[in-house]
């Protein structure tokens, strides 16, 4: 049986790491409100896009935009976004774990990673990462959804890419979160067309100012970044409502822990006190 | 007379989302005004002000960059951002005017951003100059 000694010991370590993880609940706690709040107001823009995007493809089907179609190139581009800190679960495991079961080979890949967990676990499984971005993905900014954008943009115009997907957790509820992927270029329109098949239908007949071109060749761009941001956005609740959760299981645990060492400690505070009385009868005893 | 709806989205929240009267939007072509059962139209806007009339009051924002998308009854503007002219910092905006023109004058900076950075600030402080 452990010493008195070591058995306090350990009850003071547990509950130094309880006093940690309960604070960091508290705080992961109110970072999910402010993430879900943001969550929620960059929706309505979010969904206009998306179906501002469904009109115009309807009546853009003529127009040669690049976009539209594959660019020849067999190098897939995958966007995976993740945490810069650990202590979350299964959050940064599970949506790395995604991308690398959707990459087919090495060789013909181009891995952008957010977040520094992230980056860790691609490059010790040996995966080249062409472009990490860290400390963005506890605060997303509209700006760092655009440089994602802009970067893939670019290397997809060059033809160095020839197909972009996004890999994000996206934000069910507090305690649920699914790590999702979606392919961004090029743009599959039946994706889009069903994810918003329940709202009002945009008429058809459309004229765009001051070319159809000019606005497809901006509207894609800023669909792409807006992809990206709302996904950025999403993980972040996500991030947050898993270290939650996480830390919520780890702080119940070590209760749990030590209620049972407090318990031992009794019992072998209890055994030590009747061993010394023992031991003083039987002194007696022998004295008599 | 028959109102329409105006809203305003922007990435980070819905700035308007109210009936009015009409809107005149500085598209990248130049003004176009907006009544009541207008052609549908998507249009790029430009750094620049929206204009509209609620209940007889003129009112004006700012919308940078972005799209409109107009159909019979409603128009819907997303930009970058957008604010009223008590929202806009004065200050804050010559400083960012002076910065844009300083970055514009070195050339190893990136032109375009500082470009669209001169125009926001501009637009913002012509807004205020106005009133």
């Amino acid at each position: 049986m452990a010493s008195l000694q070591d058995i306090k010991g350990r009850i003071r370590s547990i509950d130094s790491t309880k006093k940690i993880t309960s604070a960091m609940n508290l705080v992961a706690t109110s970072k999910l409100n402010k993430s879900k709040e943001a969550a929620l107001k960059t929706r309505p823009f979010f969904n206009k896009i998306l179906t501002t995007m469904q009109s115009i493809a309807q009546n853009a089907k003529g127009t040669g935009s690049p976009f539209l179609r594959a660019n020849g190139s067999d190098v897939k581009a995958y966007i995976t976004l993740t945490g810069d800190k650990g202590l979350c679960g299964g959050y940064n495991a599970n949506i790395c774990k995604l991308t690398m079961n959707a990459i087919e080979s090495k060789a013909k890949t181009h891995l952008v990673v957010v977040g520094k967990k992230g980056v860790d676990q691609f490059k010790s499984r040996g995966f080249e990462v062409n472009k990490a971005l860290l400390d963005i993905s506890e605060s997303p900014a509209y700006s760092d959804a655009k440089e994602i954008a802009n970067y893939v943009i670019d290397k997809f115009k060059k033809g160095e890419i020839g197909e972009v997907y996004l890999a994000y957790t996206s934000f069910k509820s507090s305690i649920q979160q699914e790590p999702q992927m979606v392919k961004i270029l090029p743009l599959d329109m039946k994706n889009i067309e069903e994810q918003i098949s329940e709202s009002e239908q945009p008429s058809d007949l459309l004229v765009y100012e001051p070319s159809p071109e000019a606005v497809l060749g901006y509207i894609i761009p800023r669909y792409v970044a807006d992809v990206i941001y709302g996904g950025l956005v999403e993980a972040s609740a996500s991030e947050n409502g898993a270290r939650m959760t996480a830390m919520d299981s780890a702080t119940e645990n070590a209760t749990e822990i030590m209620d049972k060492l407090s318990i031992q400690y009794n019992r072998a505070r209890q055994a030590a006190i009747t061993q010394e009385l023992t031991e003083i009868v039987a002194g007696a005893e022998a004295l008599k | 007379m028959t109102k329409i709806r105006l809203q305003i989205l922007t990435p980070l929240k819905k700035i308007l989302d109210e009936e009015v009267e009409s809107v005149i939007l500085r598209t990248t072509e130049g003004d176009m005004g907006i009544l009541y059962d207008h052609e549908p139209v998507v249009t790029l806007l430009d750094y620049n002000t929206i204009q509209y009339t609620q209940e007889g009051v003129k009112k004006v924002a700012t919308t940078m960059g972005g799209f409109a998308e107009i159909t019979s009854d409603r128009v819907v503007v997303l930009t970058d951002a957008s604010e009223f002219p008590e929202e806009i910092d004065e200050e804050r905006a010559r400083q960012a005017k002076e910065r844009a023109q300083k970055r514009l004058a070195d050339k190893s900076m990136d032109r375009i951003r500082a470009e669209v950075a001169l125009k926001k600030a501009i637009t913002r402080m012509n807004l205020k100059g106005s009133i």
